[in-house]
């Protein structure tokens, strides 16, 4: 059953690559469902990160139900392409009690709260604006603190945040979903299709968001290797909601590259707790140049510094650091074993991460260019991730000067013609030590 | 493409001569032999076998090589302050790793030492506009920027001078991080010497003399945050 509910989510990840081809240039609005449906960039990305968190959860062999989760993941997506709140809503409640089933009530209470805070949310909205259709002209007069407050809290309890207190994991509001908790940034990044926050939610997201992604980073990089995973998720929580407080293009496509290096995280640390010396997790390192979490984290720094938000861009710096902490003691493991064979799953998540790391341009085109465009009413031209010709990434402030740069493409040439002199540089050695020895 | 080939192919003489290839390792080895005049304590790293020292050394060369350090020819596709630091901080992160020092005291070193890069590195970006490592040859238009870029630069070698450890890799992450903290000095002078030299002079001569000042700020950095021996 496991692996036929893969081979379906496989189909559900590239189906959500080929919609995100689709809509890069323009959302999807059938006339005939009347608003009830509305598919763009955004609803496509968050269906490609959802699938694929739901991949690494059965490529981990946690899921206890497969079918469930597939039904969960069919709600969330469904939810995402909806262009109504209350139907969101609903759909969210859906997948959320169908997430809790059979759980202890102890356990099912506190996973219940983010959906109710984000029902309150969205039906605050709808009845402020008496307008349901996001997409609708008048959507934007809803946008009310209470709302704003409602949909962030749901991200935080969603994500366990209460943890972050004193480290320990156990206990209610103090576990992450790795499913529900990144999906519900959706409907605050969806907040942006109303039209442009205030400074005062821009800057309660920033702060909260740095705070945790800091928060976590620190707990990730002193707690024990087996939780470290659930740290990281945290982090790259974190991270998205630093994104989302900048408000700028920037500052989306942190968002968007936090989310799409959450299922490599959790797959590759979830399977490396159980192995002798997983060193392939070291490509799925924030200290390994072209690793997707470096390249998340390379966008934070980047987005913080094009917003002129020198102490964030420290923040996120410093997180950065501390989670390279986890991964490589758990990556050198007991140094003694052998290095050969490893877990396919390892190999897979560490590919997938040097992929998105070096192919960053391409998923900035693909993914977050789409996204930036369509939701452009919302965000502040406070800084730019742009594509760099043929070299890599750029990161542009309000002035449109160049502050940061990751010529992706250049160092890898560079570095395949330095690796290539060092290994004659090592045969040549090694040549002649055996001729002395002879 | 066609430019991205042109630039990788007239590369060589960064990758080669300087500031990578052979200048770096000769550096690297005056910078080890500076330090280890200075007769302060290293914790003496554990020796990685060769191929994982090779392994190691490859970031920082890398780093190296796309300084934006006159006199070298330029390279357009330059890096910033993160990804160098990165690069160069790969061979001290895999060295802590493989000898399980990731923990207790040796996180808490590791640690500190950051802290005040990354202080320093903040403070220099800050003062410079951007984290591009090409603008922190530029000189600020305010004194509140030469103050941050210089009290950066400050900084940033006292965190070099914390996290100092013994190994060839690790040598070379020294060099490229002190090449960096010179940076901020290097600007300076341009700004205050350029002048007074014969024309093409500065830029042969200002950067040895602002590598010494900074090895000389490393040096003094490393004698007061360590015991001495």
């Amino acid at each position: 059953m496991q692996r036929l509910v893969a081979f379906i989510l496989a189909l559900g990840l590239a189906a959500a690559l080929f919609a995100a081809w689709l809509l890069r240039d323009a959302p999807l609005t059938p006339a005939l469902a009347h608003g009830l449906l509305r598919a763009d960039a955004l609803s496509a990305f968050f269906a490609l990160v959802t699938t694929a968190l739901a991949l690494a959860e059965i490529g981990q062999g946690r899921e206890k139900s497969p079918l469930r989760l597939l039904g969960v993941v069919g709600l969330l997506v469904a939810a995402y392409l909806s262009g109504h709140m209350a139907v969101t809503a609903a759909l969210f409640a859906l997948a959320g009690f169908l997430r809790i089933i059979g759980r202890h009530p102890s356990e099912a209470l506190p996973m219940i709260l983010p959906i109710i805070c984000l029902s309150l949310g969205l039906a605050s909205m709808g009845l402020r604006a008496d307008e349901w259709r996001y997409a609708e002209p008048g959507a934007g007069a809803g946008l009310n603190s209470g709302a704003f407050v409602l949909l962030l809290l749901a991200v935080l309890l969603a994500g366990g945040f209460l943890a972050l207190t004193d480290g320990q994991s156990a206990g209610p509001a103090r576990q992450i979903d790795p499913i529900f908790g990144p999906a519900l940034l959706y409907p605050l990044l969806r907040l942006d299709s109303l039209g442009p926050w205030n400074l005062g939610w821009l800057a309660a997201t920033l702060l909260i968001g740095g705070a945790v992604a800091l928060w976590s980073a620190w707990w990730a990089a002193t707690c024990a290797s087996g939780d470290a995973a659930a740290w990281l998720q945290r982090y790259l929580i974190g991270m998205a909601l630093a994104g989302i407080g900048l408000g700028s293009g920037a500052g989306l496509a942190l968002a968007a590259f936090a989310l799409l290096t959450m299922p490599l995280i959790s797959l590759g640390m979830g399977v490396a707790v159980h192995h002798a010396r997983p060193w392939p997790l070291w490509a799925i390192s924030a200290a390994t140049p072209l690793s997707a979490p470096f390249v998340a984290a390379w966008v934070g720094v980047a987005a913080a510094t094009a917003g002129h938000v020198p102490v964030l861009a420290m923040i996120l710096w410093a997180a950065a650091l501390l989670t390279a902490v986890p991964v490589a003691r758990l990556a050198t493991g007991r140094n003694k074993q052998p290095w050969w064979p490893q877990d396919w799953r390892l190999l897979v998540a560490a590919g997938l991460s040097l992929a998105l790391g070096g192919g960053a341009p391409l998923a900035l085109t693909l993914l977050v260019a789409p996204m930036a465009s369509q939701l452009a009413g919302g965000l502040s031209p406070m800084g730019e991730i742009a594509l760099w010709p043929w070299a890599g990434l750029i990161a542009l402030d309000a002035a449109r000067q160049p502050v940061a740069s990751l010529p992706t493409f250049a160092m890898a040439g560079i570095m395949i013609v330095l690796a290539a002199l060092a290994w004659v540089g090592a045969r040549l050695l090694a040549r002649r030590k055996r001729r002395d020895e002879g | 493409m066609g430019a991205l080939l042109d630039a990788l192919g007239q590369a060589w003489p960064r990758l080669l001569i300087y500031p990578g290839g052979l200048s770096a390792l000769g550096l690297a080895w005056l910078l080890a032999r500076w330090m280890a005049f200075i007769r302060t304590p290293h914790p003496d790293a554990e020796r990685l076998p060769p191929h994982q020292e090779l392994i190691a050394a490859l970031p920082p060369l890398l780093a190296l090589t796309l300084l934006p350090i006159p006199p070298a020819r330029t390279f357009p596709y330059g890096i910033d302050l993160l990804t160098a630091l990165a690069l160069l901080g790969w061979p001290q992160l895999y060295s802590q790793a493989v000898r399980g020092a990731l923990v207790g005291t040796g996180l808490r070193t590791l640690l500190q030492g950051y802290s005040l890069l990354l202080l320093g590195a903040t403070a220099m970006s800050a003062g410079a506009g951007g984290i591009e490592l090409r603008r922190l040859l530029r000189a600020p238009d305010t004194a509140l920027g030469w103050g941050l870029m210089l009290g950066g630069s400050g900084l940033w070698l006292l965190g070099q001078a914390r996290l100092y450890r013994k190994g060839r890799a690790a040598h070379l992450g020294d060099l490229g991080c002190l090449w960096i903290g010179a940076m901020p000095m290097l600007a300076a002078l341009t700004v205050g010497a350029a002048d007074r030299l014969p024309s093409g002079w500065a830029g042969w001569a200002l950067p040895p003399l602002a590598l010494i000042i900074a090895a000389l700020m490393l040096g003094a950095a490393r004698r007061i945050t360590a015991p001495c021996e």
